[in-house]
């Protein structure tokens, strides 16, 4: 397995720049989930690495080895496509071994690794079925089987779940993590999903405007936002924000313009060393299950607060909220971090 | 339900009437080939005949190489299907998926080709073709015909549609371009390539200014000239015979029609010319 | 994906090159042409300058032919859209045979236009027709089609929208089968009927189709040629002399290249801004495709 290094890469298209100097190093072996919402040049990066784009700066080592220049073929990667981009006249079995064959590998090879990833990925039964007879999942694990095949240093997967239903895709989540855990190999994984994100990668890659905000292991970036759009794109719901010239009995630091608190660390209740967040009715109750997500209309904002089901408060009723010092997230104008 | 199938019989309905009026035209023609003498000319006229006498089709075989007309223009139309359907393949990928300065002025020259009327070529062509020596040859019937400016458009239409991961799912599994085109670009667009082959033929060979320039001896004549040559020769010939040969003439292109329809349709449906 | 230009260049070559001689070359000789006046039977040309279009300009009959082409294309291409628009619609309600009628329909295309028209020829004669008996045995009595100059130009319009029928169907089936199944359906849960459906539904989406088809159309009824020359000659009384024809008797009949060229420039300009309004128009409806 190998690891990939980018250094100051910088992507333009016709006079609009996507990437911006950007730099990330990835271990061997490691899991990294790309995350940010549409056209934050994400896909970009991915396709970079891949060989589909050349960058217009900077410079890709994949393994060691300098990649720019080096065609997609010859970089030992393989990517999982959004709309997994199966040759639909191909039977699953000519799909996943196109490549070997391409590659003039002896027949008995070719067939012995389509067996192992047929059993790997559950497929046996449908090696002979053409891509249009499959349901969504399966495709989807014919576009990994695919990517398997030929036994990449780098797998690279482009939004690999979004055309799945919700319940197809925490399956698909589960399987991915698996392969991850038994190929050992190197990942990079493009996602607007931050679940996705969160659950399956060992570091994520925050990237807002062709630039990357944060990068770290997921509980650090949920715990430690370094910035205010990190904070406010990871984690479901999603963090609140208030002003804090609003914020009574808090030594706010010079600079801080906004305050995030997520909405599990609000409380409805007062208790000592609380700090009170301010008053309101409740607009909306949204029941989860265990949890319940308690909309409060402050005077100028909205306040989404998660408690336990049975102690959500009715509907229009008064609500106050309340929260611990440590809970709070200190932004400046800019929407950096401060302390 | 029960509506459901009243509009389907009301629509039955209004098919019947114009399928026999379109239909009728064909198997009038085909009715009189096998009327012999006077019969083609009786009044009241006739429809059907009194037998299937096939006279006329073996005194049309004699009467001219007909078996000679139809293999050249057997030959020349095939040649003329295989070489627009290749130039037009690799003409649309190249505009449908390469990047090079001038694309667009390329793409307007082939739609600008489609609009020039027929007429308007054949005198600069045959000089052009004279000074090749290509006169009463093959080469002259089949090389000026070899590329199609609407079988670029048409194709370059499909292959736009196919998704560009396609392309580069094949580039990461080490195919070259080539051979994207020709493994999975080209099996996939056979509903269109097919429609458009058909529409090649079918209009190759029915070629008739053309091949009026271009051919002087008789073993040269496509079978649209060879017919006119023979009705000239023939003037005494009977109507019935001249109608055999028609008939005979007419087959290739509605058997390939009748087979290839389906195709045809699909081939254009899928091809972005849907609404 | 960025590919080399040279295998870009070298793909194009093979379908450029014959374009390029035998389309492109000819069309600019014809341009050339069109400003010339050749001595007959020889390849002598002496410029004229615009002369050869001031001519045109000023022929009585030439505007006759611009009349004549502009009714051929009433004449056509209304009847043949309504008719194939029609027979589309119940083609692709109706499953019953199906196939055995779509084959009907588009069977006439297969068939070359002096082989369609010797046929009609046949069909249109005044006695062994069988056109006229069957008029007559219904108590109408039928025109001589091609000797009267009123009917000479219907007669060929009829064996023209015969032939060409097929063509439209086929865009217009292609155009149906994208409307959305969904849409009917909604549209039959609003409580709209067969003709509101047709006309809310169907025909809005089908309007960029009606469009193509059309330009083409005027398109092909502009360029009509086989037809008119087997059938009538461009007579009886010049009634069939289409620009076409016309075009084609300047150059070959009476050998006046530079003038014959300069109607086809003409021709051209035409075509190319019936074909330009298609583009414009179907780009701006691309939110249809």
């Amino acid at each position: 397995m190998a690891g990939v290094e980018l250094s100051k890469i910088r992507k333009t298209f016709g006079g609009t720049t996507v990437l911006h100097e950007l730099s990330l190093s990835i271990r061997s072996g490691e899991f990294v989930a790309l995350v940010g919402g549409s056209g934050c040049g994400k896909s970009t990066l991915l396709r970079l690495v891949a060989g589909l784009d050349e960058p217009t700066a900077g410079e890709i080592k994949i393994g060691g080895r300098v990649v720019n220049g080096v065609g997609a073929k010859d970089r030992g990667v393989a990517m999982v496509f959004q709309n997994y981009a199966l040759y639909p006249h191909m039977s699953v079995r000519e799909n996943m071994s196109f490549a070997l064959r391409l590659a003039g590998l002896p027949a008995v090879e070719v067939a012995a690794r389509t067996a192992e990833a047929a059993r790997m990925l559950r497929l046996d039964e449908h090696l002979d079925k053409k891509p249009g007879q499959l349901s969504g999942g399966q495709k989807q694990r014919v576009a990994m089987g695919r990517a398997m095949m030929r036994r990449p240093e780098v797998f690279l997967f482009d939004e690999p779940l979004s055309n799945l239903d919700a319940q197809l895709r925490v399956q698909m989540r589960a399987e991915i993590s698996r392969l991850h855990r038994r190929l050992k190999s190197t990942v990079i994984y493009v996602t607007h999903d931050q679940v996705e994100a969160m659950t399956l990668a060992d570091r994520i890659a925050v990237l807002r405007d062709g630039r990357i905000e944060q990068v770290g292991a997921p509980l650090d970036v949920y715990h430690d936002p370094q910035t205010k759009f990190v904070a406010s794109f990871i984690g479901t719901p999603s963090m609140n924000f208030i002003q804090a010239a609003g914020l009574a009995g808090v030594n706010s630091p010079k600079d801080a313009v906004d305050v995030g608190i997520r909405p599990e660390r609000i409380q409805l209740n007062s208790a000592p060393g609380l700090i009170r967040l301010g008053s309101g009715s409740v607009s909306l109750v949204e029941t989860l299950g265990a949890t319940a997500l308690v909309h409060v209309a402050l005077k100028d904002r909205e306040l989404v607060i998660a408690t336990p089901a049975g102690g959500a408060p009715a509907l229009d009723s008064a609500a106050e909220a309340w929260t611990e010092p440590s809970a709070l997230f200190f932004f400046d104008a800019r929407g950096a971090r401060v302390s | 339900m029960d509506r459901g199938k009243r509009g389907r019989a009301v629509a039955a309905c209004v098919l019947f009437l114009p399928a026999v009026l379109q239909l009728f035209p064909l198997f009038y023609l085909l009715c009189m080939s096998f009327k012999i003498g006077g019969e083609v000319m009786s009044y009241p006229p006739t429809v059907l005949p009194k037998s299937l006498n096939l006279a006329n089709y073996r005194s049309a075989l004699h009467s001219a190489p007909l078996w000679r007309f139809l293999l050249n223009s057997l030959f020349v139309s095939f040649a003329i299907t295989f070489l627009q359907v290749f130039t037009a393949i690799l003409a649309a990928f190249a505009l449908a998926r390469f990047d090079f300065p001038g694309k667009t002025a390329v793409f307007g020259l082939f739609i600008a080709t489609m609009l020039v009327p027929g007429e308007v070529t054949i005198i600069p062509n045959y000089f052009t073709l004279a000074r090749f020596g290509w006169i009463d040859s093959f080469a002259g019937l089949i090389i000026p015909w070899s590329a199609s400016g609407f079988g670029v458009f048409l194709l370059y239409q499909f292959f736009r549609s196919v998704p560009k991961e396609l392309e580069e799912a094949a580039a990461l599994d080490g195919a070259s371009r080539l051979r994207f085109l020709f493994q999975i670009l080209v099996p996939l667009s056979l509903p269109a390539i097919t429609a458009f082959a058909v529409y090649a033929f079918i209009s190759a060979w029915n070629q008739y200014l053309w091949p009026l320039v271009v051919v002087q001896s008789t073993s040269m004549q496509t079978a649209q000239i060879g017919l006119g040559m023979f009705r000239s020769q023939n003037e005494s010939m009977s109507w019935g015979v001249i109608m055999a040969a028609t008939s005979m003439l007419i087959a290739p292109t509605v058997v390939l029609f009748v087979f290839a329809q389906k195709q045809f349709v699909r081939g254009l449906t899928m091809s972005g010319l849907k609404g | 994906m960025k590919g080399s230009r040279a295998l870009a260049c070298a793909l194009l070559l093979p379908a450029l090159a014959p374009l390029l001689l035998f389309t492109v070359y000819p069309a600019l000789q014809s341009l050339w042409l069109s400003f010339h006046e050749m001595a007959p039977f020889s390849r002598d040309t002496v410029s004229v300058g615009w002369e050869n279009y001031r001519l045109l300009w000023s022929s009585p009959e030439y505007w006759h032919c611009v009349r004549v082409s502009c009714l051929f294309t009433l004449y056509t291409v209304i009847p043949s859209l309504a008719l194939s628009l029609g027979l589309a619609l119940a083609l692709d309600s109706n499953p019953w045979f199906q196939g055995f009628f779509r084959t009907v329909f588009l069977l006439p295309v297969s068939i070359s236009s002096a082989m369609a028209a010797m046929l009609w020829l046949f069909l249109y004669n005044p006695t062994a027709g069988y056109l006229n008996f069957t008029l007559e045995r219904l108590g109408v009595s039928g025109p001589n089609w091609l000797g009267d100059p009123r009917w000479a130009l219907v007669a060929v319009a009829i064996a023209t929208v015969w032939k060409e029928l097929g063509f439209n169907i086929i865009f217009f089936l292609a155009g149906l089968s994208g409307v959305p199944q969904e849409l009917h359906e909604a549209a039959t849960l609003d409580g709209a009927g067969w003709w509101s459906r047709l006309r809310h539904v169907t025909l809005p989406i089908l309007s960029p189709t009606i469009f193509f088809t059309t330009v083409v159309s005027i398109v092909n009824s502009f360029q009509s040629f086989g037809q008119i020359h087997i059938l009538t000659g461009g007579g009886p009384a010049g009634e069939t002399d289409t620009l076409v024809y016309n075009l084609y008797r300047d150059a070959f009949v009476h050998f006046r290249a530079g003038y014959a060229s300069a109607q086809a420039v003409i021709l051209f300009l035409i075509i190319f801004a019936a074909t330009a309004i298609q583009f414009r128009i179907a780009r701006s409806k691309a939110h249809y495709g």
